[in-house]
């Protein structure tokens, strides 16, 4: 889209109020931190935020502003006849796609402490290419099972990270009366 | 000890050359991946490095830059698909000459040339950066904290988009910077009672989540890529290609010389700048477009020139040009090296053991070039569900080896999120991880030279250095404000006529 679009410009619009209320969020949070003696003359430890609260409160002002005069100046050529959007579902398809992939990490970083690290990438790789575009069982399942034995002999063997193992060892354990 | 007996002895006594061809090698992979910039394949590499030798480090994630630059050029060339807005400039004629059954030339062209002004690139390097380790002794606390002023006015006023989108890209850096505990009196800040919080946000995390992940996110709804029609044979330009290109070629690397060490700038600006001066200066005009070897010489050669020539200010000064001496800047901190004219003076065992690596990297890259594109090739023929699923996969597993913390994937997930959200509002990033990057210095800076005049502001005037610097910073600011003042006006103007 293009910067000077009536879209574009309605969307610095809603950034810059979004702004200004994190810059108030920040700035009233400033306010609690508690100064030192430790600074003498110097500033406090407060100082700083609080400049950067102001600061961003004037940009995000400014921006809207801006914003606001171009979309009103567009508004005599907007009245012209314009080419359709397209519908709303449509257009919300990048934004649900991109939240399915973060839905995707957020699983992940909750079941790895159960899973283990090489159930859990495995599920990852395949959920996430499932998602992509591949829609074939063997493949996929092929991809995920050796996706995960490369990382785990990567990270785990080469690398010697230790990575969660999950309830599998207690589990064993549990069931075999091993001593885990 | 001279710098050669340094950087020698880095080479020879750490794996600084294994890791600058390792670097390569990686930099052509990813750079070879159609969505995966040059800063992409470093902030991928940047959990790796963590116990690595600086030296080492450094050099692995500045030789995945010069890998980098060339592997952009094979998606461009061989699928019509500019891997970042640097290779795009090479797509024109790159493409062209593919279509007539010369795609193994122009890679040729691309890599020898690219090779060519890598190697007068790091000859620039090395001379001007040497010269500025003179200035250490005049940086004190005040202009420090104008360096850093300087470094993020100047990208906000330089990189695409509104000048007060930059500002604020680079204020929410600032303000990320901020959590965790204060640099001077040790009070907690905005850690919300975290006590992961309470060393501060890892620029890490951010970099990797603003940078790779929200690429993901934004990929995810992007077509699938095309595919690379066959093989492909490389063919290394003989003498008659080259007195052809090269006027091409000498145009690429002078533009590449002169933006490489304008911070802001960056490869793209340079490749495109170069791809027209060529297209002016050529006996050939016309055939630009359709083939034309000159333009897929001159934007290769000032995109491998700026590959060195961006570390100039980067090292000297601690400020990036471009978002992938962004992630090299972020990997210095990591490692301890306060980039700035002082890192000549405290660590020329560092500087000059990275000049060795980046020059056998730039070597390398002619025999690497032409043996991995095999597998190159195969790699960007790989169904993107697959490439798309390992990215991710790698992104949280290198995350997790760096702490063994949930936390910190919940972080790069956040700023993930952030990124996106960036880039669907139309602001700059570079801004934002440079605040971050920054945020410690200015802070800290300002408030001891504050406690060592007593509290008295002027001596940010007093200091010569601090004047000179927030003097170019406050011109930087008002040249980028009247010329944006001047395009709105001149929108305004063209929005009232059409109407």
């Amino acid at each position: 889209m293009d910067e000077r679009s009536p879209g574009q410009l309605k969307r610095d619009m809603v950034a810059a109020i979004g702004l200004m209320l994190l810059a108030l969020a920040y700035g009233l949070k400033a306010l609690t931190i508690s100064g030192s003696s430790l600074t003498g003359k110097g500033l406090g430890a407060d100082a700083v935020p609080s400049a950067l609260a102001i600061a961003m409160g004037l940009f995000a002002f400014l921006l809207l502003l801006r914003s606001a005069r171009a979309l009103y100046r567009l508004a005599p050529s907007a009245a012209a006849p314009q080419a359709p959007l397209p519908p709303l579902a449509e257009r919300l398809r990048p934004h649900r796609r991109a939240l399915v992939m973060l839905a995707f990490g957020i699983i992940f970083v909750n079941v790895l402490e159960y899973t283990g690290y090489a159930l859990a990438i495995a599920l990852l790789l395949a959920a996430t290419a499932w998602y992509n575009g591949q829609s074939k069982l063997k493949p996929l399942l092929l991809f995920a099972a050796g996706g995960a034995i490369v990382y785990d002999l990567l990270f785990v063997h080469l690398l010697n990270v230790t990575l969660p193992a999950g309830i599998w060892p207690s589990l064993f354990a549990s069931l075999f009366g091993i001593d885990s | 000890m001279t710098g050669f007996d340094y950087a020698w002895t880095a080479l020879t006594t750490t794996p600084a050359a294994f890791a600058a061809i390792a670097g390569v090698i990686w930099g052509m992979i990813g750079g070879s991946l159609p969505g995966i910039s040059a800063s992409i394949a470093q902030a991928l590499l940047l959990p790796f490095t963590y116990g690595m030798d600086p030296t080492v480090a450094i050099t692995l994630l500045a030789s995945t830059y010069v890998g980098a630059e060339y592997g952009h050029s094979i998606p461009a060339i061989l699928i019509n698909t500019p891997g970042t807005h640097a290779a795009a400039a090479t797509v024109a004629d790159g493409y062209a000459m593919q279509r007539q059954g010369r795609g193994g030339e122009a890679l040729g062209i691309s890599l020898a040339v690219g090779v060519a002004a890598g190697l007068g690139g790091w000859l620039l390097l090395v001379g001007v950066t040497a010269q500025l380790a003179d200035f250490a002794l005049l940086f004190r606390p005040p202009s420090y904290f104008a360096l850093g002023i300087l470094g993020i006015s100047v990208i906000a006023t330089l990189t695409d988009g509104s000048l007060v989108k930059g500002f604020i890209s680079g204020t929410i850096g600032l303000m990320i910077a901020t959590i965790g505990t204060d640099p001077i009196s040790g009070v907690s800040r905005y850690t919300f009672d975290q006590p992961e919080l309470l060393n501060g946000i890892p620029y890490i995390l951010i970099m990797i989540g603003v940078f790779a992940i929200s690429e993901l996110f934004v990929q995810t709804s992007e077509p699938e890529w095309e595919r690379v029609p066959g093989s492909i044979r490389i063919k290394l330009p003989r003498w008659k290609m080259w007195k052809e290109i090269l006027p091409s070629a000498l145009i690429g690397f002078g533009v590449g010389s002169v933006e490489g060490c304008m911070p802001g700038a960056g490869g793209a600006i340079a490749s495109f700048m170069a791809y027209n001066e060529a297209k002016r200066w050529s006996r050939n005009r016309a055939q630009f477009g359709h083939g034309a070897p000159g333009g897929v010489a001159a934007p290769e050669a000032a995109n491998n020139t700026v590959a060195c020539t961006t570390l100039i200010p980067t090292l000297s000064f601690g400020i990036p040009a471009s978002n992938s001496t962004a992630v090299l800047l972020g990997g210095l901190l990591l490692h301890g090296m306060d980039p700035g004219p002082l890192l000549f003076t405290n660590h020329p065992d560092f500087v000059y053991g990275l000049f060795g690596g980046l020059l056998v990297a730039n070597i390398s890259l002619l025999f690497l070039g032409m043996l991995f594109m095999t597998p190159c090739l195969w790699l960007v023929s790989q169904p993107k569900p697959y490439l798309m699923a390992g990215i991710y996969a790698v992104v949280f597993s290198g995350v997790f080896a760096i702490s063994n913390d949930n936390f910190d994937l919940g972080l790069i997930l956040a700023a993930a999120v952030l990124g996106y959200a960036m880039r669907y509002f139309k602001f700059p990033v570079l801004p934002l991880v440079l605040g971050l990057i920054l945020g410690y210095m200015i802070e800290s800076n300002l408030r001891r030279s504050l406690v060592i005049s007593g509290g008295h502001w002027s001596i940010f005037v007093e200091d010569p250095v601090s004047a000179i610097l927030l003097s170019i910073a406050t011109l930087f600011v008002a040249v980028a404000w009247i010329r944006n003042f001047l395009q709105m006006r001149n929108n305004a103007k063209q929005a009232m006529a059409a109407a």
